[in-house]
């Protein structure tokens, strides 16, 4: 059952201060490992003084141009699909929903099939074409879902997951079709589907981080009303709440943080299924708390899983989904095993 | 969820059916042929022993699964596959279908092109292949075997284990199917002679052997005298996202090697691994070498605006060679014109 008891605040901000601080250590130490190796100080020289002549660099080239960019987006990408997975966990009272959990994964990956298969080149808002369509995919998607799932102005839960997992499944039954009679870009898509920040930079970043951020600050900003939600539909109605608009908001802004961070990192899977979790673990289920929580988990998670999927193999590059997949797998097994009965 | 990780499943058949042993051939780009260089007159045979960075032999002693008589073959006629199962043809295939681009060109080289009444949509070369009946692509999943059982083929050459479910399916039907597969120049050289015995031409066969050892000794014989400080670091760029490299044993790899050329990822164990371009920078390459297949995205220009790049040698000295893919990665009779184009594109002075 939820806890809607605050603590005191004081150690709420400890608790976020060192959360905080946590995951800009993780990003430092991030910055400093690779195929060459930076001690923790000539990072932190090379990002405060890149033009100070007693700073290595070589270590200014690589922390500036080949990683920084890479990891803030795994950051961003952690941190949005984390908080819109803890938001998707409350409102359907579902601790296994997932920011995918309505389709987004499959739109997205039709839209990145097509853009790759037919060779689309739009570009909008420094989005590739990949990433526009994904993006687009995504959005189209969790309309459809909401579309179908949605009678008499309102979407029952059950309604709205099963209509999901419905359309994702005939969505990748699509993607699969359009491989099969198209041979060559299947390593493209491939790795699309894998997720992956590989060869990522400043201008992916720079077209999720509008979005992203837009999207956890509307989250944030509707976590009171996440919390009544999470207490079941009478609970909600009786706080005279509309549980149509509260619905549809939740889900606009879940899914618009989630189709951003789709666009630029193709499917990682995971990280929105346990970031949640795990901060519901430290700060308990108030949404108003859970929701920037789990974003700095998930930042910190993903960060964590890119750094090993760019060295673990080294000179090769894992696809990090794959690391996301395998890691958090058990991880949430022992979570489950551990705290049987857990409610989001 | 569960059904996208299905299709995830599905993909990875797909992948692993597509990308074995085929690598830039894969690209249904249409390429100009490659103007064949004159084979060099020389007289030099000298056997080229290995490099030490890959146990790889080019001249190996040929050891041909079949006795080659010097005019023709005698039906019916047994012959051991590359994946050691026992064929026998009853008469001379007059209706051949191939299953790979490499076989394709091999046949075509040997002379048996006229009987191909059957081919995948990647055979684009010679340009008479391009007019030949298609039954699908390359990997097993899109090669139609009703297509191929409609054309009533006397013998079918198929590619590796890759496409053991359609090798499979067509013994059901009884239909012979020679699988031809190729790790090394040795083996390529087997197999161009497999393919003449099987089809009576293993005189042409044997003149094709010849003709590919003569021209690439002579390109040896040059690139060994090259001293170590001479020798150029290449990084071969298959693909751009992901980002993918040739690993030492593929063809391309082999003949990086052979063209005088080290290849910056020599370390890698797979044939064409995704690779980190941070790797790509630390290891400062002094020639970065891709496929025409994505030619259109390796200019200087484009690759210097990656990030990070503009930092690699071979970028600053404008070292960016395009080369056509599938004569690179096809294990054919092309393997010559792909060597001495890299070599002669590597090494100008040499040439000269």
């Amino acid at each position: 059952m939820a806890r809607l008891i605050s603590k005191p605040y004081w150690r709420d901000l400890l608790a976020f201060g060192g959360l905080l601080g946590l995951l800009l250590l993780t990003m430092v130490l991030s910055l400093g490992i690779g195929a060459v190796q930076f001690s923790p100080s000539e990072v932190l020289q090379a990002i405060i003084q890149p033009q100070h002549p007693s700073t290595n660099s070589t270590a200014v080239t690589i922390v500036w141009d080949l990683r920084m960019a890479r990891m803030l987006l795994a950051a961003l990408i952690g941190a949005g699909l984390a908080s819109a997975g803890a938001a998707f966990q409350g409102l359907f009272q579902n601790p296994l929903a997932d920011p995918f959990a309505i389709g987004a994964s499959g739109g997205a990956a039709l839209g990145a099939t097509l853009a790759i298969v037919l060779q689309i080149q739009w570009q909008w808002l420094g989005f590739s074409a990949v990433a526009l369509c994904a993006f687009i995919g995504a959005l189209l998607a969790v309309g459809v879902v909401y579309t179908i799932a949605e009678v008499g102005g309102h979407a029952p839960r059950t309604a709205l997951l099963l209509a999901g997992a419905a359309l994702s499944t005939m969505l990748s039954a699509t993607v699969s079709l359009l491989l099969l009679m198209n041979e060559q870009p299947l390593y493209e898509v491939f790795a699309w589907l894998l997720g992956g920040l590989s060869g990522r930079s400043w201008d992916n970043l720079r077209s999720s981080l509008p979005f992203v951020v837009l999207g956890i600050a509307w989250l944030w900003l509707l976590a009171r009303r996440i919390d009544a939600l999470s207490c079941g539909d009478e609970v909600a109605q009786s706080l005279g709440l509309s549980l149509w608009r509260t619905r549809s908001a939740v889900i606009a802004a879940a899914s618009i943080t989630t189709a951003a961070t789709v666009a630029n990192g193709g499917i990682i899977g995971f990280v929105g299924l346990i970031a949640p979790h795990i901060a519901r673990l430290l700060f308990g289920a108030n949404h108003a708390r859970l929701i920037p929580a789990s974003g700095l988990v998930g930042a910190m998670l993903l960060v964590l899983a890119d750094t090993t999927a760019r060295t673990i193999a080294a000179p090769l590059e894992l696809p990090v989904g794959i690391l996301t997949a395998m890691l958090g797998g058990p991880f949430f097994l022992y979570l489950l095993k551990r705290s049987r009965g857990v409610r989001g | 969820m569960t059904k996208v990780r299905f299709s995830r499943f599905l993909s990875v058949f797909l992948l692993l059916g597509s990308l074995v042993a085929c690598g830039a051939a894969e690209n249904g780009v249409t390429q100009l042929p490659a103007t064949t260089v004159p084979p060099t007159a020389t007289t030099d045979s000298v056997a080229v022993a290995p490099t030490a960075t890959t146990a790889v032999s080019v001249t190996a002693e040929l050891t041909p699964t079949v006795v080659v008589s010097n005019t023709s073959s005698s039906y019916p006629l047994t012959i051991k596959d590359s994946l050691g199962r026992e064929v026998t043809l009853t008469a001379q295939p007059s209706r051949i279908v191939s299953l790979a681009p490499s076989n394709t060109e091999i046949l075509f080289a040997v002379g048996a092109g006229d009987a191909l009444v059957g081919v995948t949509k990647y055979c684009n070369y010679p340009e008479a292949a391009k007019s030949i009946d298609q039954i699908g692509g390359f990997s097993a999943k899109t090669i139609s075997i009703e297509t191929i059982v409609a054309l009533k083929p006397d013998v079918v050459f198929s590619g590796d284990e890759s496409q053991q479910t359609v090798i499979d399916a067509l013994a059901q039907a009884n239909i012979p199917v020679i699988a031809i597969k190729a790790e090394n120049f040795a083996a390529v050289y087997e197999n161009i002679n497999l393919i003449g015995q099987a089809t009576n031409h293993p005189t042409e066969a044997a003149q094709v052997v010849a003709e590919m050892q003569t021209r690439i000794d002579a390109v040896t014989t040059k690139t060994k005298t090259l001293a170590a400080a001479d020798k150029l670091s290449v990084f071969y760029e298959v693909y751009d996202e992901p980002l993918m490299t040739a690993g030492p044993q593929t063809f391309i790899g082999q003949m990086v090697e052979l063209a005088g050329a080290t290849n910056i990822f020599a370390d890698v164990s797979e044939e064409y691994p995704e690779i980190s371009a941070e790797e790509v920078v630390n290891r400062q390459p002094a020639v970065i070498i891709g496929p025409e297949s994505h030619g259109d995205k390796l200019t200087i220009d484009l690759i210097a605006q990656r990030p990070g790049w503009s930092q690699i040698k071979a970028v600053k000295d404008g070292k960016i060679i395009v080369l056509n893919g599938d004569m690179l990665s096809r294990p054919g009779p092309r393997l010559a014109d792909a060597l001495e184009a890299l070599s002669q594109a590597l090494y100008p002075e040499l040439f000269n």
